[in-house]
């Protein structure tokens, strides 16, 4: 077996210096296959969006893009533009711009149309859209080139979904009238949680269009297929969360629909033309998870869970009474918590999801294999509850169909996610299982009767915990939490087993483990506030890393595959 | 007359075309290659999708330039994940499509392609799939540690945690038995 790499030798191999290493040579054989590939062209849609984007631009503040816009458009897209002084057409104080194809002109393939709100400016037309004449405020005939275009069905090509089709007349100064829709929404922009906003306008002839989106860091966004005519669908993606946003027009009101699927709710608000809510509530809010609500389990502890600041149901405090460990777990489903209370083999489960707005709280007792669920509703923001969850006769365990995911936690291979076949179950099960550990830093460094006076007043706290190192014993290792990071870490003890000898190494951040020609290495790596630690196999070639953090307040050590 | 990355962010968050023009004619290559290593159906429309997603929300970005590449791999790797779903969802109504040769290919070429093609998703298939990401964004986007820990919201430690045991893996299966697990094996000088 070559020797294991360093870090030095990590960096080398990556920049291409170490190609003479077999391992150098794989990576730059599959750099050079992937350095063969072009780089992708701007598309259409990319050049036109940069050309819309200017022209958004240019609305509101910056005039001096118009040139730049120009010349982007008339060279690079290959798309000529005329500029002409127009009369804006208000459409509701908002603007809108779209991009129509016009046939059979040689020179003019494309050509932006905006309707801008308040005042004449110098911007882009050629052609003129058929807008409904009770939102246009000045009718004003456009004074541009006249346009001799066949009465082709144009194609809308705006880079959003739904938008309304515009009719292109054989002049320029030509405005048809329309009918006049019952239900005219100019646009509105709408906050989605904290994931992001849409801004959608539209009537009751046309449906709904989406003007504009936007997204918080680490989110995505994506216009969904309708489900119905009209309607306008978003949604919001980060990782495996998502969050939807559906508006449509209905019965001359307008309703958005936001659904939270972290924590699987859903609320619905109807809004005026205006933009003005229907029943004063300005809030789309479908996620009421209560600030801080605190479950009694049994007698072994209490669970405080509530909004976490992702918005999403979280363990926010847990304690345990005398005798029993408490850890938060990983949990199953999004937007459900899970707790474990152990006690030797003794053992409480508890887990809370928001389910059809109602709170689900399941407790299994395991010593006695029953187990209750009980439903509540959920408290308005900020309003403290305190409840009990007392356990029914075990006539309910036959009703419960969510055995299969009881039996999963007994395997406690969920953390490990990953196809890693170097990852054994025992190592999750080390990580999982043991139970001296609790999460609680206070109460950790309480049980260890090290100095603790009261746990508001110290900054910064030495938290100790304890891991066990596959078969051949464990590592206790201590700490230094400040807020939210940890500024220092070193093995205070190790202890060996199954005749394993353990040596804490010179540093404190090193043990060896020996067992005859057997041989484990725990090392502990601090690195600007954070802290990984690697636990490698010499005997069966198992490597295992960890990734130590406080979360929520709490110490974490997570497998990392 | 080039321009540098930071000016050209300073031109695109202005809404200068230049700046536009200079940040994708950077940054388009390794998106696209990007999108190839995890195998996006339309590697090209994607890293289209990402500039209009960038430019779209430049404003929302407040960082600077040094980020800025994390951020676009950001949006970018959230793209390949709709993409897979999109994909995976598709699976079982769609046959699989053969995909056409590019036309100034030869036929050797165009095997010798296929065959590269298919000993670097082999070898990749050694990885878990954390794994994989880190090492492609390494070696094909070229981001630095803290640019992937950015684009995958994981902590650094954790990020050279995975690249560490990603190559350890690789040099493992490299200096192995020929074959070892029924694999066919390819390698390339």
């Amino acid at each position: 077996m070559s020797k294991p790499l360093n870090d030095d030798e990590v960096e080398k191999i990556l920049q291409g210096k170490a190609t003479s290493r077999p391992l150098g040579a794989i990576l730059e054989s599959i750099r050079s296959h992937f350095a063969s590939i072009d780089p992708a062209e701007p598309n259409d849609e990319l050049q036109r969006f940069v050309s819309v984007e200017l022209l958004h631009a240019s609305d509101t503040k910056d005039k001096k893009m118009l040139p730049a816009l120009l010349n982007f458009a008339g060279t690079v897209v290959g798309k000529v533009l005329l500029t002409t002084t127009v009369a804006a057409a208000s459409v509701g104080g908002a603007h809108a711009t779209g991009i129509v194809e016009v046939p059979v002109i040689p020179e003019v393939a494309t050509a932006v149309a905006s309707v801008v709100a308040d005042t004449a400016i110098n911007i882009v037309e050629v052609i003129d859209v058929v807008v409904p004449v009770d939102i246009i405020a000045d009718p004003e005939p456009v004074v541009a080139e006249p346009v001799v275009a066949e009465p082709a069905t144009p194609e809308p090509v705006v880079p959003t979904t739904v938008t309304p089709e515009p009719v292109v007349t054989t002049t320029s100064t030509t405005t048809t009238e329309a009918p006049v829709p019952r239900f005219v929404l100019v646009a509105q922009t709408f906050d989605v949680l904290e994931v992001g906003t849409v801004t959608v306008e539209g009537n009751t002839d046309i449906g709904l269009t989406i003007l504009a989106t936007t997204f918080a860091q680490g989110w995505d966004v994506e216009v969904e297929q309708a489900d119905l005519p009209g309607e306008a669908s978003v949604s919001f993606r980060s990782g495996g969360d998502r969050v939807d946003f559906d508006a449509l027009i209905v019965d001359d009101q307008l309703r958005v629909s936001v659904r939270d699927r972290r924590t699987d709710t859903r609320g619905d608000q109807f809004f005026d033309a205006d933009g003005n809510p229907v029943d004063g509530n300005p809030v789309v809010d479908p996620t009421p998870i209560p600030a801080s609500q605190t479950f009694d389990v049994l007698e072994v502890g209490t669970v405080t869970i509530g909004r976490g600041d992702d918005a999403q149901l979280a363990v926010l405090e847990t304690t345990s009474t005398t005798g029993w460990a408490v850890s938060t777990d990983q949990a199953e489903e999004p937007g459900e918590v899970s707790v474990t209370f152990r006690n030797d083999d003794a053992r409480v489960d508890f887990k809370a999801s928001v389910e059809d707005g109602q709170l689900r709280i399941r407790v299994r007792d395991r010593r006695t294999d029953t187990r209750n669920e009980e439903f509540f509703d959920l408290q308005p923001v900020g309003t403290p509850n305190q409840a009990t969850i007392d356990l029914d006769d075990s006539d309910d365990v036959d009703q419960d169909d969510d055995d299969t995911d009881v039996d999963q936690d007994d395997d406690d291979t969920d953390v490990d996610q990953d196809d890693d076949d170097q990852d054994s179950p025992d190592a999750d099960e080390d990580q999982d299982d043991d139970g001296q550990d609790s999460p609680d830093a206070d109460e950790d460094q309480d049980d260890d009767g090290q100095d603790s006076p009261d746990a508001d007043e110290v900054s910064p706290l030495i938290v100790l915990r304890s891991m066990n190192v596959f078969d051949a014993g464990s590592v206790t290792f201590s700490t230094v939490v400040n807020g939210d990071s940890l500024s220092r870490i070193a093995v205070t003890s190790v202890a060996g087993t199954n005749g394993w000898s353990a040596e804490i190494l010179s540093g404190n951040m090193k043990v060896r483990f020996e067992n005859g020609d057997n041989r484990i290495d725990f090392e502990a790596i601090f690195n600007n506030g954070e802290v990984t630690i690697n636990i490698r196999h010499r005997g069966t070639d198992q490597e295992l890393d960890y990734q130590v953090q406080i979360v929520d307040g709490q110490l974490q050590i997570e497998a990392i595959s | 007359m080039s321009i540098s990355q930071k000016e050209a962010l300073h031109l695109a968050r202005q809404g200068d075309q230049r700046g536009y023009t200079a940040l994708f004619a950077e940054l388009s290559g390794p998106i696209t290659r990007f999108a190839h290593s995890r195998s996006a159906e339309d590697p090209e429309g994607l890293t289209n999708e990402v500039f209009i997603a960038a430019f779209e929300h430049l404003h929302q970005f407040s960082g600077e330039i040094d980020d800025f590449r994390g951020w676009v791999f950001t949006i970018a790797r959230n793209k390949t994940i709709d993409d897979a779903r999109r994909r995976n969802r598709r699976l079982d109504t769609v046959a699989e499509t053969v995909e056409e040769a590019e036309p100034s290919l030869s036929a050797e070429e165009e095997v010798i392609a296929r065959l590269e093609a298919e000993w670097v998703e082999e070898t990749l298939s050694i990885l878990t799939e954390e794994q994989r990401e880190v090492i492609l964004l390494r070696i094909v986007g070229n981001l630095t540690m803290p640019e992937i820990a950015q684009t995958i919201n994981k902590p650094l430690g954790a990020v050279k945690a995975l690249q560490r045991r990603g190559l350890r893996r690789l040099e493992k299966e490299i200096t192995a038995e020929p074959y070892p697990s029924g694999r066919r094996r390819r390698w390339r000088k």
